[in-house]
């Protein structure tokens, strides 16, 4: 029969090798056997070879940590050449020997370091594959505790676990479970290590025990192993400052024990998500932050519109009450225009508040803009009589775009107001324009009126801004913006103090919305 | 007699419209101005007999145009109502008191609070035009 040895496969190329002879090979840490492992994972009388007949045997020496062949683990197999055996951390090939001539080699250097390697990341594709992966969900998962389950899933998928447990903390409040995934029977298996956690959290360094009996670094009574948890591994989620959680998984009741490269994955992953905890953190405290000033911001531009309504309602119904107490006409006709006016106002408020309010999708139908503008100017006719302001509806192109006439009507409507109003002091000319090509559709509001200031123009798009001092939402251009950018298309504003405005709107045609230019947005 | 005329000046339409409709309704002919600037330009070249003037305006507010107004020999003369209300930037309100201490010695002849009253407003007109 063939003559076959074990090799010793190290991270730095190949190591020893032992002869398998008639009476076999004895592996384990005692010093009696023929490979004397000082891996901690190895038991003292770990695993045999032996030869039965024409074939090799490995047996598991009831090891508390057991044997793999091929990654797989074993009690009892038969060998073949090529086979590669692990244990604990240590990874062995049987090669045939050739010849007499021990001393030479079938697997070069780099050969065994890269089954070493291979071996210890067995189903996980690589370590590097899988902190590859944990950064890639980084970059494509937001929900922390989305993020968080994801990542443990990875670690299933990478390591050996049985149950793992996502824990983040606060500082000043209790660590909570945010992730949580268990291939153990029952509902939630036996409780998690506290100890081992308590450790992590409390020495801020990773942490593996493969038993309870053999780690000293634990009160035998501690709460894991009485609960016949083989092997538990913790390492710590560390933002740039603070400990933010940690990782902890187990081998649940399988004899299945975590390696030091385990370990070693565990942590950098561990390190990835800490920051990415921390960011997240932070990140939802700045959007808390913007959103509570924005609440203030909204609550006051609306309270300050709404109750300047509010007195033009009281003003025009105490005309009203006095016409109807001294029967007479000429107080209705001062206290009507001021009701009416505060009824357009309020509505144009309340409208635009709604829109500004919602995210929705365009409700597209086939539309002539330049139909849309001339119901808007027909509507503001009287009033823009009254301020001396002259529509001027007279370069409309005919054509067809599919948008949301609704929407895009209150577009107009909004530019169209604010251009009579810009005029009313001195009147003045509003004149629209629109123009289809195979791109879409664009049309334009122009008034020779006030103009907007320099400083203003770049904060258009931003709700409550506005230049009509205590008059004006700034809701309606801020709704402008909203609704053109859920259609693709994009704004654009060209406006002189005291030369008058012109605000462009360009809507594409629905597939070709690529073309969004940023300048669009201001 | 001709009636009085008086220069009504809000950047608020509604406000405007109100104040404009009780003055009217007083027997006064009415001027409107948009903001400070105009309440100067308008002051100066149609002489009215009174001026009701906002605080919180764009362009030129309603503190800058009352100096100015008392400062330009043309106008110095006209009686002045501040409408006053909320303080924009300190979000406190403004009070005859506080208004005192902003207005030094040369101060308005009446301060009217927004909301307008229409009787308070037709009170303090009475006062100041007898």
């Amino acid at each position: 029969m063939a003559d076959y040895e074990l090799v010793l496969c190290r991270p730095d190329g190949v190591g020893e090798r032992y002869r398998i002879t008639e009476s076999g090979l004895r592996i384990g840490r005692g010093t009696e056997n023929d490979v004397i492992l000082s891996d901690k994972l190895a038991s003292r009388r770990h695993a045999r070879i032996f030869r039965e007949g024409n074939a090799l045997i490995i047996q598991d020496l009831d090891s508390r940590n057991g044997v793999d062949v091929n990654g797989a683990r074993v009690m009892r197999a038969e060998m073949v050449e090529g086979d590669k055996i692990r244990i604990g951390d240590v990874v062995f090939q049987l090669i045939r020997s050739v010849g007499s001539n021990i001393g030479q080699s079938v697997i070069d250097e780099e050969k065994a370091r890269a089954l070493h390697e291979s071996i210890l990341s067995e189903g996980g594709g690589g370590r590097l594959a899988v902190l590859y992966q944990a950064a890639k969900l980084l970059g494509t998962v937001f929900d922390i505790d989305e993020l968080l389950r994801e990542i443990l899933a990875l670690i299933f998928a990478a390591l050996p676990v049985r149950r793992g447990f996502i824990i983040l903390c606060r500082e000043g409040e209790e660590p909570e479970i945010h992730a949580s995934r268990s291939l153990e029977r029952g509902e939630q298996g036996p409780p998690l290590s506290r100890t081992l956690i308590h450790h992590v959290f409390t020495q801020k360094s990773a942490m593996l025990t493969t038993d309870a009996q053999d780690d000293s670094r634990f009160d035998q009574a501690a709460s894991v192993f009485g609960h016949q948890i083989h092997s538990a591994m913790c390492a710590p989620l560390r933002g740039r400052q603070d400990l933010v959680g940690a990782i902890y998984v187990d081998s649940g009741t399988t004899p299945r024990p975590f390696t030091n490269d385990d370990l070693g994955l565990l942590t950098a992953i561990a390190q990835v998500v800490g920051v990415a905890v921390e960011n997240a953190r932070l990140y939802n405290e700045n959007v808390q932050r913007e959103r509570l000033a924005a609440i203030g911001q909204a609550t006051a531009g609306l309270g300050h519109c709404v109750k300047n309504i509010l007195t033009g309602i009281r003003g025009g119904s105490e005309f009203i009450d006095m016409a109807i107490r001294e029967d007479n006409i000429k107080y209705l006709k001062s206290g009507w225009p001021i009701m009416s006016r505060s009824v357009d106002r309020i509505e144009m408020l309340v409208m635009n508040m709604l829109t500004f309010s919602r995210d929705r999708q365009p409700e597209r139908s086939v539309t002539d803009i330049g139909m849309l503008i001339r119901d808007v100017f027909a509507g503001l006719q009287i009033r823009a009589e009254k301020v001396k302001v002259e529509l001027d509806s007279s370069g409309l192109q005919a054509g067809r775009i599919d948008v949301d006439p609704h929407e895009i009507f209150r577009v107009i409507q909004n530019l169209t107001l604010n251009a009579i109003e810009a005029c009313e002091r001195r009147g003045g000319r509003v004149s629209a324009t629109c123009v289809y090509d195979p791109e879409g559709c664009t049309f334009a509001i122009a008034d020779t009126g006030e103009g907007i200031p320099a400083h203003i123009v770049p904060r258009l798009s931003q709700a409550f801004v506005t230049t009509k001092g205590s008059s004006g939402t700034g809701l309606g251009l801020a709704c402008t913006y909203k609704i053109i950018h859920e259609h693709g298309g994009s704004v654009s504003v060209d406006t002189a103090v005291g030369r008058g405005t012109t605000f462009t709107i360009q809507l594409p045609h629905v597939g070709t919305q690529g073309r969004v230019t940023a300048q669009g947005y201001l | 007699m001709p009636a009085k005329r008086v220069l009504i000046v809000d950047d608020d339409s509604i406000a405007r419209l109100f104040v404009q409709a009780v003055m009217e309704n007083a027997g006064w002919q009415t001027l409107e101005g948009f903001d400070g600037r105009e309440a100067v330009e308008l002051a100066e070249s149609e002489q009215p007999d009174l001026i009701i003037l906002d605080i919180a305006m764009p362009v030129m507010d309603g503190l800058e145009a009352f100096q100015t107004l008392r400062k330009t020999t043309s106008t110095a003369h006209i009686p002045i109502i501040m409408l006053t209300g909320i303080n924009e930037d300190s979000e406190t309100r403004y009070t005859p008191e506080s208004m005192e201490s902003v207005f030094g010695v040369e101060r308005p002849e009446g301060f009217v609070d927004k909301p307008v009253d229409a009787d308070f407003l037709l009170n303090s007109v009475m006062g100041i035009m007898g």
